[in-house]
């Protein structure tokens, strides 16, 4: 399998420009990737997703839905998009435009938010999580759904975070990728109406 | 005596419900008494408290809410709770003398919370959680979820009136649930203390 045959080719075309915009991007490195599959591949990976088991997750953190790690799904499509991710070519390539030398390894789990779902802010950081990534599947969410990925500024003194600085709405097809460092604080915005917010996300691990 | 019976429904000054209080205590390190002010103490209190001014606490990967600032039957409640009093009324009921060592009235709307993070301090000893609000449902979070090793041990729903006491020991610690949009306009009103 090559990246070619899943990933829109003006991606792979121009590693160093992304690898620019990775490291310049505020308030702490990141990537938006939109159109990021090739699109009957997105659909396809979305059909298979949903047939997935859930479990809901619920602490003190999060309320949302998710499915258990994608490496073990029987679905073939899901085998298919998991085996992408963790190949060595896609794992070189997003090393290489996050300036993130090695990625070993990934996981990923498919998550969805309805009415009232929501993850508070974290940083994400745990032992060997370099690269955090998000493939947003949502359809149809305007502002006013609520669901937003929301980026941090963080207080330099303290280390916490303070305000919003930057708000994405889901859209179908997104890629997000993000450096996961004592900067990178994130949220999921509270899902404000009965569409549902589904997306597959984890971390490369180094 | 008489400054318990000034704010205390009489029946929680029967020596036998007492008694039976103190046994459900010591079994369960925890108990909820509802009805537990005078009705005309507790809605000077509820209305007070409505008045009180508010300032937002904001550290969003700990906690964002709003801290009351006490004042009239808000501010008297929280020195009868410091007073000789109600230490020995709590002593009882705990089988061991308790000191007030911490008062904080909080506000809770949509989207307020306070979370388990490792860097806020949170001691062992007494808890204790006042709520005022009259109306309150489930769904809504904003309930304060006791956890040990993410198992949840007790939730406190918010109902006027109630005074819910238990033991944090261990590993064990509390936070307030997410406030969804789904209760609207609705707000929690809870006075949460710590006893030595």
């Amino acid at each position: 399998m090559t990246l070619a045959a899943w990933v829109d080719p003006s991606y792979l075309q121009h590693p160093d420009a992304l690898r620019r915009r990775f490291l310049a991007a505020k308030p702490f490195p990141h990537l938006v990737l939109h159109d990021f599959l090739l699109p009957q591949k997105a659909e396809a990976v979305l059909r298979a997703l949903k047939k997935e088991q859930w479990t809901l997750k619920d602490a003190d953190l999060f309320r949302f839905k998710q499915t258990h790690e994608l490496q073990s799904s029987k679905n073939p499509i899901m085998q298919e998009y998991y085996h992408l991710f963790s190949s060595k070519e896609f794992r070189d390539f997003v090393a290489h435009v996050t300036s993130t030398h090695p990625l070993r390894s990934i996981d990923a789990a498919g998550q969805t938010y309805s009415n009232g779902d929501h993850l508070l802010p974290h940083d994400d950081r745990l032992e060997g999580r370099k690269i955090a990534y998000v493939l947003n599947l949502t359809k149809g969410f305007t502002a006013r759904d609520g669901g937003q990925l929301n980026f941090f500024a963080v207080n330099p003194k303290t280390g916490h975070p303070t305000a919003i600085v930057k708000s994405f709405t889901p859209h179908f097809n997104t890629l997000f990728l993000f450096k996961v460092s004592e900067r990178s604080f994130h949220q999921v915005r509270e899902v404000l109406s009965n569409k549902k917010r589904i997306s597959i996300g984890g971390w490369f691990h180094g | 005596m008489d400054e318990l019976k000034r704010w205390i429904d009489k029946d929680y000054l029967n020596p036998v419900l007492l008694q039976q209080i103190r046994d459900a205590y010591r079994q369960q390190q925890s108990i909820q008494l509802r009805a537990f002010l005078t009705a005309d103490r507790f809605k000077r209190l509820q209305r007070d408290a409505r008045r009180t001014p508010r300032t937002a606490r904001s550290v969003p990967d700990m906690f964002i809410y709003d801290a009351l600032t006490p004042h009239g039957m808000v501010l008297s409640f929280e020195n009868f709770l410091r007073s000789k009093a109600f230490a020995q009324f709590l002593s009882f009921i705990l089988g061991r003398k308790a000191a007030c060592s911490s008062i904080e009235w909080r506000s809770f709307s949509h989207r307020h919370y306070t979370l388990l993070h490792d860097k806020l301090k949170q001691e062992r000893g007494i808890y204790l959680f006042f709520d005022l609000t009259a109306r309150w449902d489930e769904v809504w979070g904003g309930y304060t979820s006791v956890v040990k090793n993410g198992e949840e041990l007790a939730r406190i729903i918010p109902r006027a009136n109630a005074l819910t006491f238990l033991t944090l020991a261990g590993k064990a610690r509390h936070f307030t649930r997410y406030v969804n949009h789904k209760a609207s306009q609705h707000r929690r009103l809870v006075l949460v203390a710590r006893f030595k």
